[in-house]
């Protein structure tokens, strides 16, 4: 079932100004319950701007964002309750940690849920250790953190509200290689134990081939392509020429098939990669 | 034109940091020469930062020296000396822009060097070309892109004319035309200007591209040499929290699987030649 859709969503900044933009031109999509769907394209091409009506942070010239079936905009009172159902995390939040303890930061919107102390406090201590933030830390100010802690607690500040969506935009920026590696993992196993629907932004190729199970590629506010991971990555060429940089492996295996050789198309990752190769190998010999 | 660092023993953690907090920077000995491409990795807390201040006299060793052109660091006398010699560039480009006008951004470095209003019109034409933003002189800097900002604000640094830029993560804001864009311009900087480059980077694409690569781990040196002999070192690596480059890890792999494929591999190209040259024989 989809967890959320969006019908014909056109966005404009600046309307009725001379300086009017087409953000998002007829965007049609739709995320499945449980998917770990990636959003990629240039910059420019309207990504920010379309994770932001999922939540209702912006809201569409026209068209209609659709969660659990419902139109978001159908009672524009109640929007908050779309906010506590689909969490949003912006880049470099650790900016945007703001109290006096990590406890306090997790706590702030599920206190704003209006949830009794223990409860509060429950999901606080399950937040924290979905992304390995040990106890001792929660005490602590968010500046005497590491800036990947501080980032793994502003992740748990999202999923302390249990919503059913989780929307990241590059959750991983700025990570050193073991760091991007745990955080995404962390994402996804949460994903996977708690049934919720996780959406990525990001700019690396490699991260969104590695975790993801769908893609969707925005190009110029519209939607050019959207599937399955492996189908997208298979049509890395049509990706290249939109300005994305396509994982090593994929120009790899894209140069030994323009040189003639019969190597598969669905080659992006090194674990495969490495099969490959290894099937070719066994098979001439 | 020089451009030298050398870091002879270098120790340093914060004042008021007790006796039993490790150091920092824990006896770094480095030197860089003139015209030099230096690449630093390292994982999140192993220093790199903290080096990068010590290299442009923002943080002052607590033991051993830094000697920039010969010139210490540690004697307060020298600080403005060793600021012409060296710029810094930090990650975000937003916190580097001191100007909304991209013209008087760039000038800012050269008017407190109080030179003639002529020698900095040419100075900021100069950078301005260097780094591909001819034309640009009257725009916002707020209405720029990630990559552009960051080309600004190395434009301000290059117009000060120093003979060596250290970089401390210059791209990891950016979104990879951006990213491209900047490291187009250091690479530049350092091969048709002649500037000494000292870049610390978490992307392993980039520090191949680098003439050298040092890995740094807890405040200390741990690898220092050509990319290809670095990045050889996949199991080190991966001990200390980083990675190789996509084609470096699957040679590496397949070689422990058997296949005969050299060490060295780095870049895609080598990686696409040497792959045909096995499925075809």
């Amino acid at each position: 079932m989809a967890i959320i859709e969006t019908r014909n969503l056109i966005y404009d900044y600046s309307q009725g100004t001379p300086f009017e933009l087409r953000a998002l031109d007829d965007v049609c999509l739709s995320i499945e319950e449980g998917d770990f769907l990636g959003i990629i394209g240039p910059t420019g091409s309207g990504k920010s701007t379309l994770v932001q009506h999922l939540n209702g942070l912006l809201r569409p010239v026209s068209g209609q964002v659709l969660l659990e079936g419902k139109d978001i905009w159908a009672e524009p009172a109640k929007i908050r309750q779309v906010r506590f159902k689909v969490g949003m995390m912006f880049q470099y939040p650790e900016y945007q940690l703001f109290e006096e303890t990590i406890y306090k930061d997790i706590a702030f919107g599920p206190k704003n849920m209006g949830l009794d102390e223990d409860e509060i406090d429950k999901r606080v201590r399950e937040a924290a250790s979905f992304v390995d933030l040990p106890q001792a830390c929660l005490e602590k100010s968010p500046y005497h953190l590491s800036g990947g802690e501080m980032r793994r607690a502003a992740i748990a500040g999202i999923m302390a509200m249990r919503p059913k969506v989780i929307v990241l935009d590059e959750p991983a920026a700025g990570l050193d290689p073991y760091g991007r590696e745990a955080i995404m993992g962390q994402i996804r196993d949460y994903g996977k134990e708690t049934h919720t629907t996780v959406v990525i932004v990001s700019h690396s190729m490699e991260e969104i081939t590695r975790w993801t199970n769908s893609v969707l590629v925005l190009d110029k506010g519209r939607v050019l392509m959207a599937g399955p991971t492996e189908e997208i990555f298979s049509q890395a060429a049509k990706l290249e020429e939109i300005g994305l940089t396509i994982p090593q492996i994929s120009k790899v295996f894209m140069q030994l098939r323009a040189q003639g050789l019969d190597v598969p198309a669905n080659v992006f990752t090194v674990e495969q990669a490495e099969r490959e190769v290894l099937r070719l190998l066994a098979k001439k010999s | 034109m020089s451009g030298k660092i050398d870091a002879v023993d270098l120790r340093f953690k914060y004042r008021g940091q007790g006796e039993d907090t490790p150091f920092i920077l824990d006896g770094v000995n480095l030197s860089v020469q003139e015209g030099e491409f230096v690449a630093v990795l390292g994982r999140n807390g192993c220093g790199k930062s903290t080096l990068a201040k010590q290299f442009c006299a923002l943080l002052l060793p607590s033991g051993g020296h830094v000697y920039i052109d010969g010139i210490d660091t540690a004697d307060e006398e020298n600080i403005e000396k060793i600021h012409r010699i060296v710029g810094m560039i930090f990650q975000n480009p937003d916190n580097q822009i001191v100007s909304s006008i991209v013209e008087e951004d760039v000038a800012f470095g050269p008017e407190n060097l109080n030179l003639p209003p002529n020698e900095i019109k040419e100075r900021v034409e100069e950078a301005l070309n260097i780094v591909e933003m001819a034309g640009y002189h009257q725009h916002a800097t707020h209405k720029l892109s990630g990559g552009q900002k960051q080309r600004i604000a190395i434009a301000g640094i290059i117009a000060m004319r120093p003979k060596c830029i250290v970089l401390d993560e210059p791209t990891s804001m950016l979104d990879p035309k951006g990213r491209a864009e900047v490291m187009r311009t250091i690479r530049k900087l350092n091969e048709e200007v002649g500037i000494t480059i000292v870049l610390i980077t978490h992307y392993m694409d980039e520090a191949a591209s680098a003439g050298r690569v040092v890995v740094m781990e807890e405040g200390k040196i741990l690898l220092d040499g050509k990319p290809k002999e670095v990045f050889s070192q996949v199991e080190l690596l991966k001990s200390v929290h980083l990675a190789v480059p996509q084609v470096t890890e699957l040679a590496y792999r397949l070689r422990k699987a058997g296949v005969d494929l050299p060490c060295d591999i780095t870049d895609v190209d080598e990686c696409a030649e040497a792959l045909a040259g096995l499925l075809r024989s």
